[in-house]
């Protein structure tokens, strides 16, 4: 408003109020009133950039959680048609085959759809795990060894699912094959760096939706 | 707007753009321009040293986080002039003196010299101050800032009658404290200096 040159009516003045007014002289503010603007406006930005850091945390902690929530095993129906994974790949093979299984088909498929869905989720996750070690620090110590040992149970789930099994057997060992695969996402997140995460949990909803 | 106004000041563009980019030297910098016309502002419309301090803070604080809403297309301090404004009056609406009494602005119209064109500085600002919140505040805005009644209607959410009824009430009001015979219903004036 009013960034123009102002009204003509604005300058009418017949009793001469607006002169008498615009020669009343200016006023100073108190001394140090910049030093209050300056200290309200630093603190007002270090908690702006305490937000900011805040809401990656709750980003990756709703990522922890979403992880663990079994439910969501449940709602990873694989549409009728689409790519089904019958046989699990290796957490080592994953970003070359990956495209390979998804564009996979299975002729064969005759376990439930709960089956399906956990192929798929296996899947999905094994990608993202991959992405995340591709853009973050290699783990040490404890976290790598543990990170070994759950990769090692994984290859021997993906041994055992290798030889003929019934549809039941089948199920249970792909269950074990996310469930191991939760705990090395968690693990990762764990580990990383705060600025990290919220790259994780940007990429978590493609872990999720692919 | 009073052309003398040390608030009409053109800005380097780097100083903006340091402002925009968070600079707390380049903020220090423009504060320091507008300190005092940004305050004498505050003052006149607010009436009162320590709300002119309020709203020169909370006003220049905006103007810090807000600078990305400032789209360059006018003038910078048209701009912080506004976020002083807004203040200002947001700071009245608090205080719930805004005057919303009607006003027969024909019943005084009077447009003989005024006695401010011979009253000294002081007494005028003394006066000045002893406005109506809202008659202070409409009349520095349409005879100092240079707004029209149209703007000055769309700032405090009125009509442009209530601008103007303001605008002759303040001028009244102005004749009477400054001890010149107003000569027309001073009990009108009375009930309307009560009624804010």
């Amino acid at each position: 408003m009013n960034m123009f040159p102002p009204h003509p009516d604005a300058h009418h003045d017949p009793d001469g109020l607006r002169q008498a007014l615009s020669r009343l002289p200016e006023h100073s503010p108190q001394a140090g009133t910049w030093a209050t603007i300056q200290a309200r406006a630093v603190a007002r930005r270090r908690t702006r950039q305490r937000l900011r850091r805040m809401l990656p945390l709750a980003a990756a902690a709703s990522l922890l959680l979403a992880l663990g929530l079994p439910t969501l095993l449940d709602q990873d129906a694989t549409p009728p048609g689409t790519q089904t994974a019958t046989q699990p790949t290796t957490l080592h093979t994953v970003q070359t085959s990956t495209p390979a299984i998804r564009h996979a088909t299975s002729t064969t498929q005759t376990a439930p759809a709960t089956l399906a869905a956990l192929q798929s989720r296996s899947m999905r996750m094994e990608q993202w795990l991959s992405e995340l070690r591709a853009g973050g620090a290699p783990l040490q110590g404890p976290a790598l060894a543990r990170a070994v040992d759950l990769q090692d149970r994984i290859g021997l789930v993906d041994l055992q699912l290798s030889a003929p099994s019934d549809a039941a057997a089948r199920k249970t060992l792909w269950q074990q094959r996310v469930n191991l695969l939760q705990d090395l996402a968690m693990l990762r997140v764990s580990q990383s760096p705060v600025s990290d995460q919220h790259a994780m949990a940007e990429s978590r909803g493609a872990a999720l939706q692919l | 707007m009073n052309p003398n106004s040390t608030f009409r000041q053109d800005l380097p563009d780097s100083l903006v753009a340091r402002f925009r980019a968070g600079d707390l030297d380049a903020f220090e910098q423009i504060y320091r321009r507008f300190e005092r016309p940004a305050f004498t502002l505050a003052l006149r419309l607010t009436g009162q040293r320590e709300s002119a301090q309020e709203v020169l803070q909370d006003a220049m604080l905006k103007a810090f986080e807000r600078v990305q809403q400032f789209r360059g297309d006018a003038p910078f301090w048209g701009w912080l002039r506004r976020l002083v404004v807004n203040e200002a009056l947001m700071l009245l609406r608090k205080r719930g003196r805004f005057d919303d009494a009607p006003f027969d602005e024909d019943a005084f119209a009077d447009h003989a010299p005024g006695p401010w064109q011979h009253a000294d500085a002081q007494n005028l600002e003394r006066a000045l101050a002893e406005l109506p919140d809202t008659a202070r505040a409409v009349l520095w805005l349409y005879h100092v800032e240079g707004y029209t009644h149209v703007e000055i209607a769309e700032q405090f959410g009125r009509t442009v009658s209530f601008s103007k009824s303001q605008v002759a009430r303040g001028t009244q009001r102005l004749r009477e404290l400054l001890h010149l015979e107003p000569g027309f219903a001073p009990c009108l004036i009375h009930a309307a200096g009560n009624a804010s």
